[in-house]
């Protein structure tokens, strides 16, 4: 399984994170039919595909006490009226306010990945919110949501891999999945683009490990003595950026004993 | 002095060194090495500095300026593959596959100094020796 449109996400992504805290917006993929991804002061609120209309009735469904026809009928009265079916679950008891956030934020990851499957190029719309922002997603964290999704129990692994590294260090996580490099997870503070490039180095590492047949360990440095520490567990690749030089001998030998 | 000798000389205090070979990238056309007779052991080691010297990708780490990967160290079972790019003739990769028992600086060290010596010796552009 690969995520369809995955270039097109990482751009939508870099483009979202990169947005002025004020900005306030959408942003469309295609056609507006298809559904779009609404922003608020720089944060994504909401993403809704239309494509997947039945599964937020049954993401619903499955966290209210309500059959799903009748989440269906809530959802079709509220948009003739116009007004948002998330309130009327709240304010009728129907559902919890913690159970309708992993909802929102289920549905617009899954949203995210069906908008970026048809690889249409993304288009900014000037303030048209859908419904009042209720969760702040951030593009890192729909990113690593998103490709969790694809990579199943190696999330747990590589999250017990990142803690290993010292608070602060710059690493992630990549799933090799169908030739493609997916970061998984992520610590220290790194953006989508920090992601996207460190995917960028370490693919022709991992390249050359394979040629070499199978490496457990790489060092790439600059000239200037900058460098990415990449290693290979199980089927995981894990990048630290060693932002401190004084750092490397310690890292290089952690990983040559490991 | 041939290329084969210069690399030779450049190469014998690299500690642990098993085997040593030049080559220009991308063509991954070998200049001369040690121990390194059999155009087959070379080949991996060759494809390996080519993926890595050619798209040469540029990281900009924190807030100094981005500056490409010029030296790479993989660890492969029981061996160490250091792959240096040339600093004056980017087409120069300088591959050394050593043991793992010399500390990892000291064979980071030899090689740069390995590498620095081939590229005065070598004439990339001329096609011969200096």
């Amino acid at each position: 399984m690969i995520l369809p449109g995955w270039p097109t996400m990482l751009d939508v992504l870099v483009q979202i994170e990169e947005l002025p805290a004020s900005r306030t917006g959408r942003v469309e993929l295609g056609s507006p039919s298809v559904g779009a991804i609404d922003i608020d002061a720089g944060c994504v609120v909401w993403i809704s595909a239309t494509c997947l209309r039945h599964r937020l009735r049954d993401l619903l469904a499955a966290r209210t006490r309500l059959p799903a026809h009748e989440v269906e009928a809530v959802l079709s009265h509220c948009q003739a009226v116009h007004r948002s079916p998330f309130d009327t679950l709240l304010s009728e008891g129907w559902i919890t306010r913690g159970w309708l956030d992993a909802v929102v934020r289920q549905y617009s990851v899954e949203s995210l990945v069906a908008l970026c499957g048809m690889d249409a190029a993304p288009r900014w719309v000037e303030p048209r919110l859908t419904m009042a922002p209720r969760s702040r997603l951030s593009a890192i964290d729909l990113l690593l949501e998103a490709t969790s999704q694809l990579a199943g129990p190696r999330v747990d692994a590589a999250a017990r891999e990142l803690d290993a590294i010292a608070p602060g260090v710059r690493a992630a996580a990549f799933a090799p999945i169908g030739g493609e490099l997916y970061p998984i997870a992520a610590s220290g503070p790194v953006s989508v683009r920090d992601l996207r490039e460190l995917a960028a180095w370490v693919r022709p590492v991992a390249q050359a490990s394979h040629e070499l047949g199978a490496a457990s360990f790489a060092l790439a440095s600059t000239a200037g003595g900058d460098a990415v520490a990449v290693r290979w567990v199980r089927s995981l690749v894990i990048a630290e950026i060693c932002d401190d030089r004084a750092r490397q001998p310690e890292v290089a030998a952690r990983c040559l004993q490991a | 002095m041939t290329a084969t000798e210069a690399i030779r000389d450049a190469c014998t205090p690299i500690p642990g060194m098993v085997r040593c070979v030049a080559a220009l990238v991308p063509d991954g056309l070998p200049l001369g090495g040690v121990h390194a007779r059999r155009l087959l052991d070379q080949v991996p080691i060759i494809r390996a500095a080519i993926f890595c010297l050619t798209q040469r990708p540029c990281p900009s780490v924190g807030d100094r300026a981005a500056a490409p990967f010029l030296e790479y160290v993989l660890a492969v079972g029981d061996e160490l593959v250091v792959i240096e790019g040339g600093r004056r003739d980017p087409r120069l990769a300088l591959i050394v596959v050593c043991t793992r028992e010399p500390p990892l600086a000291d064979i980071r060290r030899a090689t740069r100094e390995a590498l620095g010596r081939i590229e005065r010796e070598l004439d990339l552009c001329g096609g011969g020796m200096t």
